[in-house]
This record gives C-alpha cells, sequence and structure tokens, in this order.
C-alpha cells in the first residue's frame, strides 16, 4: 500500500490552506502529523479520502488517483476517523463497529451472519469484549475511537486516517489509543494521524510531519528530532527535543 | 441484543393486530372481539358466522376503513418522523420539519376555499407538498451550506411562507361555511374516511413505508456525521433523498385525507428508541406497530369519548405534548 501527495494546494474560497504538499505514506507506517491550529492538518487528512477536492495536485493510492476511485471501493481502501463525535442516537458498541461492513452491502440490504461473525473477529483483535455488550454513550472516550478503529478495520481499509484521535481524552487513553493503533501498523496496516502532542508523535510514529503556513516544514524520522529547533519554530516557543536515558525521545519546553 | 430487540418487534406486531380487533369492536354498538373475528372471517371467507347485519355493516363499512387508515397513518407518520430525526440528527425533529405538511395544509386550505371536491382536496394537497419538498430541495441545493443544515434553514423558511399563505386563504374563506371546514380539516380527523379516500393513499404510504424499512440498514448511518458515513462507503445524498421523499410521501398523503395529525411522528419514535432499540432495523418496526397502536387508539377515544367526535389531531397532541415535556426533562437530566 503506497500513498502519494504530490504538489497538493487546497483554499476555502479565497483563503489558501494548503500548498504544494507532498508527502507519502507506505505500508507499515504510523505518520503523526503536527502543527498549530489551522495548519491546515484536518483540511490535509480530509483531501486524503476525497472529502474535499483540491486545487491542484494529485493524490493516489498504488498508483490510481482517489478521486477516480468509487466511494464504495474507497472505503475498502481507507478509513476516515473524526475527532470524537457524540451521536444522537448511540448505537451499541456492535452495531457501531457492524457499520463498518456497508459498502459491502447493496442499497437495501441488512448486515447478515456472516457479518456478524466478523464483527466479533474485530472485538478480538482490539480486545473490546469488555464494552461489546455497551452503548457508544456508556464508554471511555478512548474506548470510543477503538471502536471506531475496530469499524475501519470492519471496512477492510488498511490505511487509518486519525483526526486528532487523542483530543479530549485523559493521558493513558491517549497512549491507549496510540498503542492499539501502532499495534496494527505492526501487523502491515499504515496510519496517519495528526496531533498536538509533540511527546506523542516523537513516541508513537515512524515519521513526523510538521506543518506550517500551509506547508511541510519537516518530514523525517523522529529521532532526527534532537537537535533540531523545527518543533521550537512550529510552536513560537523554545523546545528541546532530548534522548532520555532509557533511550526514549522526549520534548521539553522551556 | 439483535434476538431481545427481534422479540420485541414481534411482541409489538400481535399487540397491534389485538389493538386493531378490539378497536373495531369499540363504539356506540359494541362488538366483542370474539364478534369481531366472526363478522372478519365471515367477510373473508363468505361463509355465514352468524353475525347480524348491523354488526357486519357497522365492522366493515364503517369501521374497518377507519381503523385501517389509522393504523397506515399512524404507521406511515410515526416512521416519516423517526426518518426525519435521523437524517437530521436530532431527537427533537417531526414530520413537519421541512413544511410540506403546512404546504399540503395549504392545498387542502385552498382546495376547500375553491369548493372542489374532497377527492381534489385530497389531490391537490398531496401535490402541494410534493410540490413544497422540490422546491426545498431546489434552493438548498444552490445554497453553500452543508446539505442537511440548507434542506433544515430553507425547509423553515418555505413552511413560514406556506402557512401565512393558509392563514391568507382562511382570511378570505366565508366564515359560515368554508372557515370552519377549513379549521377542522386543519384540526385533523379520521371521520371523513371511507375506503375510496383510504385507496388513494394505500398505495403510495405503504410503498413509502417497505421502502423505509427495505432502507433501515443504511438510514442507520445517516445519523453519523458526513465524513464518517462517506468514509464507511454510503452514498449520503442519494439515500438521503430517497428517504427523504418516501417521508415526505407518507406525510403529504396523511394531510390530505386527515389533515394536520401532530405528535405521533415525534413520541412515537422515542418511545420505540427506548424500549427496543436505536438501531433502525429494529426500532423502524417497532415504530410502525407502535404509531400504528397509538393512532388507533386515540382514534378510539376520539370517536367513542363525547357525543361530539374530537379532532384526533387535537388528542394526539393533549397526549404527545405532556410526553415530550417529559422526555425534555429526562434529556436536561442526562446532560446535567
Amino acid at each position: 500500500m503506497t500513498l502519494e501527495i504530490r504538489g497538493l494546494s487546497f483554499s476555502y474560497k479565497e483563503k489558501p490552506v494548503l500548498s504544494g504538499i507532498d508527502l507519502s505514506v507506505r505500508e507499515g507506517e504510523m505518520v503523526s502529523l503536527l502543527g498549530k491550529n489551522g495548519a491546515g492538518k484536518t483540511t490535509l487528512l480530509r483531501l486524503i479520502p476525497g472529502f474535499l477536492k483540491p486545487d491542484e495536485g494529485t493524490i493516489t493510492f498504488d498508483g490510481t488517483p482517489v478521486g477516480a476511485i468509487k466511494l464504495r471501493q474507497r472505503a475498502g481502501l481507507m478509513a476516515y476517523i473524526p475527532q470524537i463525535t457524540r451521536s444522537a442516537f448511540p448505537y451499541s458498541v456492535r452495531t457501531s463497529i457492524l457499520m463498518g461492513c456497508s459498502s459491502r452491502l447493496s442499497l437495501m440490504q441488512s448486515p447478515g451472519k456472516r457479518e456478524e461473525a466478523k464483527v466479533e473477529q474485530m472485538i478480538e483483535l482490539l480486545n473490546l469484549q469488555e464494552i461489546a455488550g455497551r452503548t457508544m454513550d456508556t464508554i471511555s472516550g478512548g474506548e470510543r475511537q477503538l471502536v471506531l478503529v475496530a469499524r475501519a478495520l470492519m471496512q477492510d481499509a488498511r490505511l487509518l486516517i486519525l483526526d486528532e484521535p487523542t483530543s479530549f481524552l485523559d493521558y493513558s487513553n491517549q497512549l491507549l489509543v496510540l498503542e492499539k493503533v501502532g499495534e496494527l501498523v505492526r501487523k502491515g496496516y499504515s496510519c496517519i494521524y495528526s496531533t498536538h502532542n509533540p511527546d506523542l508523535a516523537l513516541t508513537h510514529s515512524s515519521r513526523v510531519v510538521a506543518m506550517a503556513d500551509g506547508g511541510i516544514v519537516y518530514d523525517d524520522r523522529p529521532e532526527n528530532l534532537v537537535g533540531n529547533d523545527v518543533l521550537s519554530r512550529l510552536y513560537s516557543r523554545h523546545i528541546s527535543i532530548v534522548r532520555t536515558e532509557n533511550g526514549r525521545l522526549a520534548c521539553i519546553p522551556e | 441484543m439483535s434476538q431481545k430487540a427481534g422479540i420485541k418487534v414481534i411482541i409489538l406486531g400481535i399487540a397491534t393486530i389485538l389493538v386493531a380487533v378490539i378497536a373495531l369492536g369499540i363504539g356506540r354498538y359494541w362488538i366483542s372481539p370474539i364478534g369481531i373475528i366472526r363478522v372478519l372471517i365471515q367477510q373473508i371467507t363468505g361463509h355465514s358466522m352468524g353475525m347480524d347485519r348491523n354488526a357486519v355493516a357497522v365492522v366493515t363499512h364503517i369501521r374497518l376503513p377507519r381503523i385501517l387508515a389509522s393504523l397506515l397513518l399512524g404507521a406511515g407518520l410515526a416512521l416519516s418522523g423517526q426518518t426525519f430525526q435521523m437524517i437530521f440528527r436530532n431527537p427533537l425533529v417531526s414530520p413537519d420539519v421541512l413544511g410540506t405538511s403546512t404546504a399540503a395544509g395549504f392545498g387542502a386550505s385552498l382546495s376547500l376555499l375553491l369548493g372542489l371536491s374532497s377527492v381534489l382536496v385530497s389531490v391537490n394537497a398531496f401535490i402541494a407538498g410534493i410540490a413544497a419538498l422540490a422546491l426545498i430541495y431546489t434552493i438548498a441545493s444552490r445554497t453553500r451550506r452543508e446539505q442537511t443544515l440548507g434542506l433544515i434553514l430553507v425547509g423553515m423558511v418555505v413552511s413560514s411562507l406556506f402557512s401565512a399563505a393558509t392563514s391568507f386563504v382562511k382570511l378570505m374563506a366565508d366564515p359560515n361555511n368554508v372557515l370552519p371546514a377549513i379549521t377542522y380539516f386543519l384540526m385533523g380527523t379520521l371521520s371523513g374516511t371511507d375506503m375510496r379516500a383510504l385507496g388513494m393513499v394505500a398505495v403510495p404510504v405503504g410503498l413509502s413505508i417497505a421502502v423505509l424499512l427495505a432502507l433501515s440498514w443504511k438510514i442507520n448511518l445517516l445519523s453519523l456525521s458526513e465524513d464518517e458515513a462517506r468514509s464507511i462507503g454510503v452514498n449520503t445524498k442519494l439515500i438521503r433523498a430517497i428517504a427523504i421523499t418516501c417521508a415526505t410521501v407518507i406525510t403529504a398523503c396523511s394531510v390530505a385525507v386527515a389533515g394536520n395529525i401532530g405528535w405521533v411522528g415525534l413520541v412515537i419514535p422515542h418511545i420505540s428508541r427506548m424500549t427496543v432499540s436505536n438501531d433502525a432495523r429494529y426500532s423502524f418496526p417497532s415504530t410502525v406497530f407502535l404509531g400504528s397502536s397509538f393512532l388507533t387508539l386515540v382514534d378510539c377515544v376520539s370517536r367513542s369519548a363525547t357525543t361530539i367526535e374530537i379532532p384526533i389531531g387535537i388528542l394526539t397532541s393533549f397526549i404527545g405534548a405532556p410526553f415530550f415535556l417529559l422526555l425534555l426533562f429526562r434529556e436536561v437530566r442526562y446532560d446535567s
């Protein structure tokens, strides 16, 4: 699986948001997007599955332009998971996961036994057994994100696009979500996610992409941020990236 | 959960049949449920079951069309309401959210003002309702807003315009005979329902209910955010258009034969979701059965409680409004 973005530009009405974006995500990669509010992270993530049409540039999935892939087929290749949303009608966890199979059903078809059996596999894969019988409004934010990840896997999507999956979550839930996604990436899935927490990006990604003023100012492995002032420039304050005694990277604002 | 919800739906289905049989017996001429079953068997098979002519005439010619209408319209209005609630991701929405029932009411009022026949009153009410939907869709597609928000905003405007137009028709109407006829019609009543009126709406309402039931799984997905639904691979525009059209056909047909019957489409979906499931695969059929039973029971009260028939629209409001307040209090407690 390879996602290639070349020369991508996008503007809302007259206001340019992204310009000249080049980015790729390959199989087994976990790419984190960093940037201030308004840097264009969500816009970029919404452009990938074709929710927005770029002004210029191309987005291809395994060589095929994403815009040329039919909506139903696209669902089987990539899944977009928005920030935590609260539904007016909280469905059960099982029903929420089951929704992921919808692209394979005809217009008036409902899921059957085979799809329901697959839901149980997804529940097992993400260790959601304890919450499987509950409704979405009675589980924690982190668990809700994992249910949405399970729904994405139900789609058979290989690329997970997560828009700020850790916002509104407590620290343990932030780690839980990214660790689970990390496990999936090690199994061959790919992921691109945005975050406002550079510490999480350092520890839970194979590549960090920093965005500012509608462009990409850094696209490299997290290790190479040590001694680099890109985050200081990004957040307009001095930030040191250090390697701790146990070899992990950490972010220290000064 | 799914098995449990399925069993509840079956129980509600059986309860609806029981309500219908009992309702056929209720009235100034009381007939026991056993008597009703004997009349029905006699009518279906042609074999005499020993029921007297009066009982047969009351059941088949007077009560049956009316009860079939209350079953059909109750089911339709409740399902229409739930469909709109899911499309607009708002549990406080009712079938008249887009103003199509107001438009249908205008069509009927204008026809009554012009002294047209009862058939034309119904036909024009239906045409006005559907024309309003076409108008709303055309204008909303030209706004730059998100589709559902655009539909609601344009619907409010169209509803307001047709409401004003109806008031103007009332102003023009003769206060001695036409104005009371318009007012009584708009209050909502099943009193004039006969087999001919039922025959006019049975196919469009029945077909729309069938389509909505068949689409129930996909309509679940419309209640997610637009990005989520599209990511799952759902053609939201197509499903929304089919669902809104079916729900509007039901609403317009209902106004065409029975005037404005409020609250059924708002309250019944709540009860259905609370007692059965949020999943439309189960809540849609349960809404159909609950809506049928509710309207049939209210109609029994409407035609038997007092010597003068109380318009059903008034009774559904009397029962629905306090219930809705109760729901609001529950939601306030939930949010706090």
